[in-house]
């Protein structure tokens, strides 16, 4: 069976990790020939961060438009826009987050993301949340569940979690502050302001964006390396607002570490609130550093909660299970009937005006914003006002309007 | 005896088993019987043992197939299927699930454990995959574990307590039997797994203080 996935390009991060590791697997386990089809050219001498990738073909869109593929997966929203240039039997698309939600709402990209999802495809996604979505934005389209695995060598779980009786506790927090949605700069800030004994490590790749003072910053972690960070933490705490299978704290499970995390997507797939983790509200840094002050205080809970995790870690699939449902999912897709184009149409049309109205209603917006800015800009250039505004901004201006309203008795 | 958190599946499929755990097993051959009594073959798949009697009431073929030899089955007609206890044991499940499903005469029965406790890696999330690929139009039924007690005459089995009654009439009989919460169930029993490892590393913390040399001689005095 031969299969495409379109990737933006093979830079190392978490969603290419993914598809990368599966193509290795359908190659070496399931006598699939998978080619990555990078839709970019100028990604071509760019891939890096992985060992190797034997008998994996990685080939420009060109080169996959001269063969014929049995299934061609799209993996990330912009890569459909090549999809169904490329020959093949049948078309999938590999879920891994709703990924409109990582643009703000004005972005063009949000609209654009969204509408992919009416694509006529199977779906393939890593998370219940996002397979419930799909069955209801596209109840006509088939949706197969295929979890990420863990690479259970790199994240060797010991047999029983060490219990920390009453070295300060250790916290963890990762990723890029410069991301929105990630929540760094306010898990840090929430963590520094534990007032029990407690060691904060951040591990991101952009240190200068931090823009806090923390225990401890470590920069450029190997996956492997992360790992042990892992098993030396007691603690991964997550502030996130938008994940999709939510990897993170669940490799942070396999080190038995528990988690502070607020209701993100992806959570409920793996966590417990009082049972392997904890929970807090959103935008709430002072709960959030009182539930880091509550396991600093009663150890006993958080060795409940760090054996509990370390459980829930032993019962997730490693690769192997994981691209057997992927292997599963793509035999299906290749023998399944053709989707129905006319009902994704319908729902791809209905979509479309829905995020033309909602552009409309945006724009109307700048433009009765731009009329009063108008207005006020008018009322700036009248003679005098000019030099009150600079008087205003004056000791001897500021004086003068606190004198007046005294006055007034304002 | 409180239950154990999970069972791992050679518990399952031991003929000494916990009695609980035969019980569920039976059960699930229970469950599958009516199918088996209507059938003209049974198969029943599995990696080592005998499979129970056929129910009463089947007069046709009886089969013990291994995973592998699942494909034999092509063509014949009338065919029941048990797959219980099998695909949390195999490496690799896909090549199963592959053949059960290209069965196109035969009624299917194929069990998965749910072991959120990491006895294997087969749970709640690993049957929601497997869902997503089974045929259209299948149906799930979930296994529940049971708790009783009844309050009567002997019966031969060994009673968790005596009750005397006097200085009124007799009493009748009850019984009562009620879902077991699984989830709370194994998260007590991993708590008090939990909580002895931290005291008995509390124990061994304040043992050192307790037993560390106090200093010979005082620190010189801060100048």
């Amino acid at each position: 069976m031969k299969v495409a996935f379109l990737v933006n390009d093979l830079q190392l991060s978490g969603g290419i990790g993914v598809v990368v590791r599966h193509a290795r697997n359908l190659v070496t386990d399931h006598d699939m020939d998978v080619s990555l089809v990078l839709v970019r050219d100028w990604d071509l001498p760019h891939w890096s961060g992985y060992d190797d990738l034997p008998h994996l073909h990685v080939i420009s869109l060109e080169e996959a438009r001269d063969q014929r593929f049995d299934v061609a997966v799209a993996t990330w929203w912009e890569t459909t826009f090549s999809l169904f240039t490329v020959p093949a039997k049948r078309y999938a698309y590999f879920v891994q987050s709703l990924e409109d939600r990582f643009y703000e709402p004005d972005n063009a990209e949000r609209v654009g993301a969204a509408l992919t999802l009416d694509l006529p495809v199977s779906f393939i996604t890593e998370a219940r949340w996002i397979q419930r979505t799909l069955a209801e934005l596209r109840p006509d389209a088939p949706c197969h569940l295929v979890r990420n695995g863990i690479d259970k060598e790199v994240f060797a779980s010991p047999d029983t979690v060490e219990p920390n009786v009453a070295a300060p506790l250790r916290i963890l927090i990762e990723g890029d502050p410069t991301v929105w949605f990630k929540g760094v700069k306010e898990a840090a800030r929430a963590a520094m302001a534990v007032r029990e004994p407690r060691r904060v490590t951040v591990v991101t790749g952009r240190p200068e964006a931090l823009e806090v003072n923390v225990d401890r910053v470590i920069t450029h972690v190997p996956h492997r390396e992360m790992a042990d960070l892992y098993a030396d933490s007691d603690v991964v705490l997550k502030l996130s607002r938008v994940e999709g299978m939510f990897g993170p704290p669940l490799e942070g499970f396999h080190m038995g570490a528990t988690c502070v995390t607020t209701e993100v997507t992806g959570h409920e797939e793996y966590i417990a609130h009082g049972r392997n983790a904890l929970l807090v509200d959103w935008d709430d840094q002072t709960g959030t550093t009182r539930q880091l002050e509550l396991l600093a205080k009663d150890r006993r809970l958080l060795h409940e909660l760090r054996s509990n995790a370390l459980a829930t870690a032993k019962g997730w699939p490693d690769w192997s299970q994981s691209t057997q449902f992927m292997a599963l999912a793509l035999r299906r897709i290749a023998a399944s009937k053709e989707p129905d184009a006319a009902r994704a149409a319908a729902a791809l049309m209905a979509d479309l005006r829905g995020g033309v109205e909602q552009y409309g209603v945006h724009l109307q917006e700048r433009l009765e914003f731009a009329r009063e800015a108008a207005k006020l800009d008018k009322v700036k250039a009248l003679p005098g006002v000019a030099q009150a505004n600079r008087a205003r901004q004056t000791r001897a201006g500021r004086l003068a309007i606190r004198l007046l309203r005294r006055l007034l008795g304002r | 005896m409180p239950r154990r958190a999970m069972p791992s599946w050679q518990e399952r499929i031991k003929q000494q088993a916990e009695p609980a755990l035969r019980a569920e097993r039976d059960l699930r051959y229970r469950y599958a019987a009516p199918a088996i009594a209507k059938a003209k073959v049974w198969c029943d798949v599995r990696l080592d043992g005998e499979p129970p009697a056929p129910p009463e009431g089947f007069e046709g073929e009886a089969l013990v197939l291994a995973p592998g030899d699942v494909g034999q089955l092509k063509g014949r007609k009338d065919v029941v299927v048990t797959c219980f206890d099998v695909i949390e044991r195999v490496d690799s499940f896909a090549p199963l699930v592959e053949a059960l499903e290209s069965l196109k005469n035969a009624t299917v029965l194929l069990s998965v454990p749910n072991d959120v406790a990491g006895a294997s890696a087969w749970g709640e999330g690993a049957f929601a995959e497997l869902r997503s690929l089974l045929p259209d139009g299948h149906t799930v039924a979930q296994q529940t574990a049971l708790s009783g007690s009844a309050i009567g005459s002997a019966d031969g089995g060994a009673p968790t307590h005596f009750i005397a009654t006097w200085g009124g009439g007799a009493l009748e009989e009850v019984r009562d039997v009620v879902e077991l919460d699984l989830d709370e169930q194994r998260d007590w029993v991993r708590r008090q797994l939990a909580d002895l490892a931290y005291y008995k590393a509390a124990y061994e913390q304040l043992k050192g203080e307790r037993e560390r040399p106090a200093p010979r001689e005082l620190p010189p005095p801060a100048s």
